[in-house]
């Protein structure tokens, strides 16, 4: 079994280089999300109905439309909506397993969120690359055994 | 491929239910986010034909809070099991940590079963992963039927890498939390087998 560990420092560049995102090309959404489903870290100010569940729904979106249309090499795809308050949604591939969501309407020139976009991908793309962090040690299973016994009691009485 | 985030400290594991169609995947994913308390898991999300058959997957991520600093969250999925929705079930099956196979005991099905399973070792292996190696737990579903494949049967038929194994009425909760506790159990049980040697017998 293979792992992915983001050290804390990763996340901090990360996080700071949304920040210029934001301020730069004034995206709705950004979302940073590993293919598993989990998100790594957002910022956002789209109401999602599930947000928890944001990150396996766009796993799934990119994943199904990888299969239906051969890619060869773009790691970039646009969905576009009309009337809607969002209007396009960004797909963009950082490393083979994370991927950038960035969600934005049409005061931003596409031209414009690509280039914003160019320049944060390429520092984080960097940046996963070059982390490699120790994961933690779980001493004992007996403390997820002892969780999942406490959620499951009433069921396993 | 767990997912270890220092900053947020989680740990993220993806468990996947597969096996033949009707065999009772997504009763299993209801049934279990039926009994967590609300504080520990998102909202079911299934993504269904109208006739209410999974057309993509079930979701649900469980938060088991901080273990030793970190928190562990499991990511579940389950995924169609119509023949023809080969395509969206390796979908689902990437970046996989374990894997709850439910075998449906309708005697006539067990050939169903076997193919199934066939699918999910090819699947596996184009993924890069050993079939022999990845974390799996057998649930034989469906036992109040009349005429059901016995367990005998089963394991020489599907179990060849001796995994454990449980019976189970999914529909009436019988079996499918403890399936689930030994699937979770064996991707932490792994994770920390992995670490260990990758990372702590270094030093």
């Amino acid at each position: 079994m293979k792992f992915y560990s983001l050290s804390e420092e990763t996340i901090k560049i990360i996080e700071r280089n949304i920040q210029k995102l934001l301020r730069k090309a004034r995206p709705k959404c950004v979302l940073l999300i590993e293919k598993s489903g989990y998100i790594i870290t957002s910022k956002s100010e789209v109401d999602f109905k599930q947000p928890e569940n944001m990150g396996a729904i766009a796993a799934g979106i990119l994943t199904a439309l990888q299969s239906t249309v051969s890619f060869v090499n773009a790691t970039e795809l646009t969905i576009t909506f009309h009337n809607s308050s969002v209007d396009r949604i960004h797909f963009v591939m950082l490393t083979p397993k994370i991927f950038l969501v960035v969600l934005y309407d049409n005061q931003t020139p596409l031209k414009k969120m690509r280039e914003g976009i160019k320049e944060f991908a390429k520092i984080i793309r960097q940046q996963l690359i070059k982390d490699e962090t120790h994961p933690p040690k779980i001493d004992s299973v007996q403390f997820i055994n002892e969780k999942l016994d406490e959620i499951f009691k009433d069921v396993l009485r | 491929m767990p997912i270890i985030n220092y900053k947020t400290k989680e740990i993220n594991c993806k468990i996947v239910y597969v096996g033949p169609s009707l065999g009772g995947k997504t009763t299993n994913i209801q049934s279990i986010h039926g009994v967590i308390p609300p504080n520990h898991k998102s909202n079911l999300q299934c993504i269904n034909t109208e006739g209410d058959r999974t057309i993509f997957f079930d979701y649900f991520s469980l938060d088991l809070d901080e273990i030793q600093g970190f928190r562990t969250k499991f990511l579940i999925y389950s995924v169609p099991g119509q023949p023809y929705y080969k395509s969206t079930r390796k979908m689902v099956l990437n970046g996989v940590d374990g894997l709850v196979f439910v075998a449906d005991s309708d005697k006539g099905r067990l050939a169903d079963n076997i193919e199934s399973l066939a699918e999910l070792k090819e699947m596996l292996s184009d993924y890069g992963y050993d079939y022999q190696e990845i974390p799996l737990v057998f649930q034989y579903n469906k036992r109040d039927l009349h005429y059901i494949t016995s367990v005998k049967e089963f394991q020489e038929a599907l179990n060849d890498k001796k995994s454990k194994y449980f019976e189970a009425i999914a529909i009436q909760n019988i079996g499918v939390v403890e399936t689930f506790k030994a699937i979770c159990n064996e991707v932490i049980v792994t994770l920390n087998e992995n670490i260990s040697s990758q990372f702590y017998s270094r030093r």
